[in-house]
């Protein structure tokens, strides 16, 4: 049942393992507040090796007529109303960076997905990839791997013959490397949740459904959109940190005029506004209040199985309870993706074991060195 | 391996992994500053934890969540030993010495680095660097591991504190101590509240008014005045009262000077009390009848066999023969009265033994002594132990009711488990054993073991198991319940 997600991970894991090496890498352990769980947000620039055209909102699941579209796009603010539940699952993935080498970086990423069932049935799916070092000099194979697992072989590479080039700009970075790992293990966990799921049910991803973006080929968010539709399953992305600004304001100050839980859709305003950005997002946008009060959350929707978008919103105000004003199901996902302090420890020293490294003490040059600015060193 | 965690003062903390090394408490490790091993301290672990470290809460949070699903499922983990670090355990570990060139010395308040070598001390060395070698050993009793701990006469000398919770030994010590006394001549008076030790080897086991039936001419008057005022005490004030004490002085000193009449309560009973009108010579006189009657007295009618003579029975103590006087029948007035008035005696005896020379001064056992003992005796023959040559064990399962002066001149404490915080504060005082270590190690003595501080260790808080009785001897004093007949 998890067989293919497993073995997308082994595959990625090989190609990121190091052939032996005559000597040991030297290693700087990070620390743990360097921790970051970034996530997927706004991304404007228009990648440069796109790839295949965008697929426009028109040809998402979904099969709505226009008079249907119409209303449904109505930017009025509405109140969850909903009396229909759903099955929910949540998908997050987090990273964590062990240290850097004199090679490249040392990652840890966690993968997680929870699902709530209407029956009071709850489960979780979990992915850990251990310590990766990755490797500038290997980046190229990486992200030639990465790319033809996500759909495009050479979407962050060219080929030279049979040899992936890394394109200008990618990855330019141990960072931006791991960053892509980070997204494509995300991904892996996206895919295999979906697949998983009963028809009517809601798959939130964290951060937005956006295409030709940098991190994900547009043939990835096309393939899920497809797949959501089959399979009937709605999905809804939430981006905690959004600076879209849509009429001069921020996503989250369009519900000021509304009261408690509820939405806006703002397709319509964005598209009269800026339409190569409208036609970038894979559903429709909305601003979200999920709780009674506090600011609004972008989220994409892009609904199927029987709903519209509403419906969609309204299924999951439904089913989950909503902490921190974020729904549950996608707080408890961010959890388990989470790698707390010990096994953040005990990941380093394995990584020194696993990775064939050397570890080198890593100088606290503080304020007691270069003053209260204490320099380049945090 | 175990890593120096932290040092502040006398205060050390150590991690260690359990599945690489076992820690107990009580256990003794060198830590030594590194390259050269030489300086550094010696600590003893008083307590055990867990490692806290950050982020456990949150670790333990995500565990929750991930139990908490009806399935879970993991399809690929690379992570590998996550379950280390919730292992790891602290040793926290007080300093006891101090090492210098490698030698151990009293702590002068050095403090070692982290980057030190810990290594355990083995039982047989930190005996032989801490244990005086005694001058005058007694025959073992008192186990490290399987190492037997020497324990001599001089270092069990003095005042001794032995305190424990109900059921926890107490007795059995005693009873182990005064075995091993009497295997090398030293016989100890036991003031047996509880009758427990009656069973003692070879003891002579004494009874106030049976088999015990002193002499007034050895007791004074003393005695006898303390039993009419506890059995037929005189109105305060009145001329029965004013006389008793004036005129039986002067007839113990008649009687002599006369020699060879034997001072009796009959004797007394036929004297002139001096002037006294008819009734208060007939209110004396009915409270002698009344003592004589109960026979506390020797008479011409004691029985042959029974003990009068405390000299007599002392010589038997210098045989190694225990005397048990056994207070358990007796109202605890009458405690009182016998023991504050043998205590003169015994005062009277190390007196004797010093001007002769020969120095067989008795050794002295008290369980819970604050019962029967008035505190200006205790704090004469405390605060004169040492110029009077009497050792004294004061057994108490009540340690915050032993008499301040008591506890202050401690020179050993042997604990044999206590929970209660008020009696281990107590006895706090007793030693130069820091409160914590005491309040650490005094709960976790484990069955059949104790806790010595003092003398007999050299400072050094040592824990070990005490000896069975050798075969033979019964095991009174053993707690008894209606239901043990029921045990298969």
């Amino acid at each position: 049942m998890h067989t293919e997600l497993a073995d997308s991970l082994a595959r990625i894991a090989d190609t990121c393992a190091p052939p032996d090496m005559p000597s040991l890498s030297a290693f700087v352990a990070a620390r743990h507040d360097d921790w970051n769980n970034p996530n997927q947000e706004d991304d404007w620039e228009v990648s440069e090796y796109g790839g295949s055209d965008a697929p426009s909102n028109d040809d998402q699941g979904g099969g709505q007529g226009a008079a249907e579209q119409s209303e449904m796009l109505d930017d009025r603010f509405r109140n969850f109303n909903g009396t229909s539940v759903a099955t929910v699952c949540a998908v997050d993935c987090g990273m964590a960076t062990l240290g850097s080498t004199e090679h490249g970086v040392v990652v840890a990423c966690r993968a997680a997905s929870t699902t709530d069932a209407p029956s009071g049935w709850s489960g979780a799916i979990l992915a850990r990839t251990g310590p990766v070092h990755l490797r500038m000099c290997d980046k190229a194979r990486i992200l030639h791997r990465l790319g033809a697992d996500l759909g495009e072989p050479t979407f962050y590479v060219t080929l030279d013959g049979a040899t992936p080039v890394a394109k200008s700009s990618v990855a330019a970075t141990p960072k931006l490397l791991a960053d892509r790992l980070r997204a494509y293990v995300e991904r892996l966990m996206q895919v295999h949740a979906l697949s998983q799921l009963p028809f009517g049910a809601v798959l939130m991803l964290d951060g937005a459904m956006t295409t030709r973006s940098r991190d994900t080929p547009t043939a990835w968010w096309t393939s899920l959109a497809n797949t959501a539709a089959e399979r009937g399953v709605s999905l809804v992305a939430v981006s905690k940190q959004s600076e879209m600004v849509i009429s001069d304001r921020p996503v989250a100050f369009w519900l000021e005029e509304g009261q408690g839980p509820g939405y806006r859709c703002l397709t319509h305003r964005l598209r009269a506004e800026q339409p190569a950005r409208a036609d970038r997002i894979l559903g429709n946008l909305y601003a979200v209040r999920w709780g009674a009060s506090g600011p609004a959350l972008r989220v994409d929707v892009l609904a199927a199985g029987g709903r519209d978008d509403r419906g969609a919103l309204d299924a999951v105000a439904a089913s989950v309870s909503v902490r921190g004003g974020m729904p549950e199901p996608l707080v408890r996902a961010h959890a388990l993706a989470y790698i707390p302090r010990p096994a953040f420890q005990m990941l380093q020293a394995d990584a020194v074991v696993t990775c064939g490294l050397d570890p080198r003490q890593d100088e606290q040059l503080g304020p007691g060195v270069y003053g209260f600015s204490a320099g380049r060193f945090k | 391996m175990l890593i120096v965690l932290s040092v502040h003062g006398q205060d050390v903390d150590l991690a260690y992994h359990p599945d690489d090394v076992r820690v107990d408490v009580g256990d003794t490790f060198t830590i030594l500053d590194l390259p050269n091993r030489t300086d550094g301290v010696v600590a003893q672990v008083i307590e055990l934890a867990a490692l806290e470290h950050d982020g456990v809460k949150g670790e333990t949070i995500q565990r929750i969540l991930e139990e908490r699903m009806d399935e879970t499922h993991i399809v690929y983990d690379r992570e590998r030993g996550m379950g280390l670090l919730r292992g790891i355990k602290v040793a926290h570990a007080k300093v006891r010495r101090e090492v210098r060139d490698g030698q151990w010395q009293p702590w002068t308040g050095y403090v070692p680095s982290r980057h030190a070598a810990v290594e355990r001390v083995e039982t047989e060395d930190l005996i032989r660097l801490v244990a005086p070698m005694p001058r005058v050993p007694l025959d073992p009793f008192l186990r490290v591991g399987h190492v037997p701990f020497p324990v001599g006469g001089h270092e069990l000398d003095k005042i001794t504190i032995v305190a424990a919770a109900k059921g926890r030994g107490k007795s059995h010590w005693m009873k182990v101590v005064t075995e091993r006394f009497a295997r090398k001549g030293v016989g100890c008076i036991v003031f047996d509240i509880n009758g427990e030790y009656t069973g003692l080897p070879a003891a002579h086991v004494l009874r106030w008014g049976e088999n015990f039936v002193p002499r007034l001419a050895q007791t004074g008057p003393g005695l006898l005045l303390s039993v009419i005022r506890s059995l037929c005490p005189p109105q305060p004030g009145s001329p029965t009262e004013s006389l008793l004490e004036s005129r039986l002085k002067t007839l113990f000193r008649a009687n002599r000077d006369q020699g060879d009449v034997d001072l009796t309560i009959t004797w007394l009973r036929g004297q002139s009390w001096g002037g006294a009108g008819d009734l208060v010579q007939r209110a004396i006189d009915s409270r002698l009848r009344q003592i004589e009657d109960a026979g506390l007295f020797w008479t011409s009618s004691a029985p042959r066999d029974a003990y009068t003579d405390l000299w007599v029975l002392h010589e038997e103590t210098v045989k190694g023969r225990p005397l048990v006087f056994d207070l358990s029948l007796l109202e605890s007035r009458m405690q009182a009265t016998l023991v504050n008035a043998l205590i003169r005696h015994i005062e009277a005896i190390c007196e004797r033994e010093t001007r002769s020379g020969r120095g067989a001064y008795p050794v002295c056992v008290f369980e819970e002594a604050h019962e029967f003992l008035s505190a200006s005796a205790v704090e004469k023959i405390v605060g004169r132990c040492r110029h009077l040559g009497l050792s004294q064990f004061y057994i108490s399962l009540n340690p915050s009711g032993i008499p301040p002066f008591v506890l202050r001149a401690c020179d050993n404490l042997i604990l044999l488990g206590l929970t209660n915080a008020e009696d281990i504060r107590a006895l706090a005082r007793t030693t130069s054993l820091d409160a914590e270590s005491l309040e650490s190690l005094a709960v976790r003595v484990p069955a059949h073991h104790a806790l010595l501080v003092g003398n007999l260790t050299g400072g050094y808080p040592v824990l070990a198991a005490v000896d069975d009785l050798p075969a033979g001897v019964p095991r009174s004093g053993v707690t008894r319940s209606v239901w043990d007949r029921f045990d298969a």
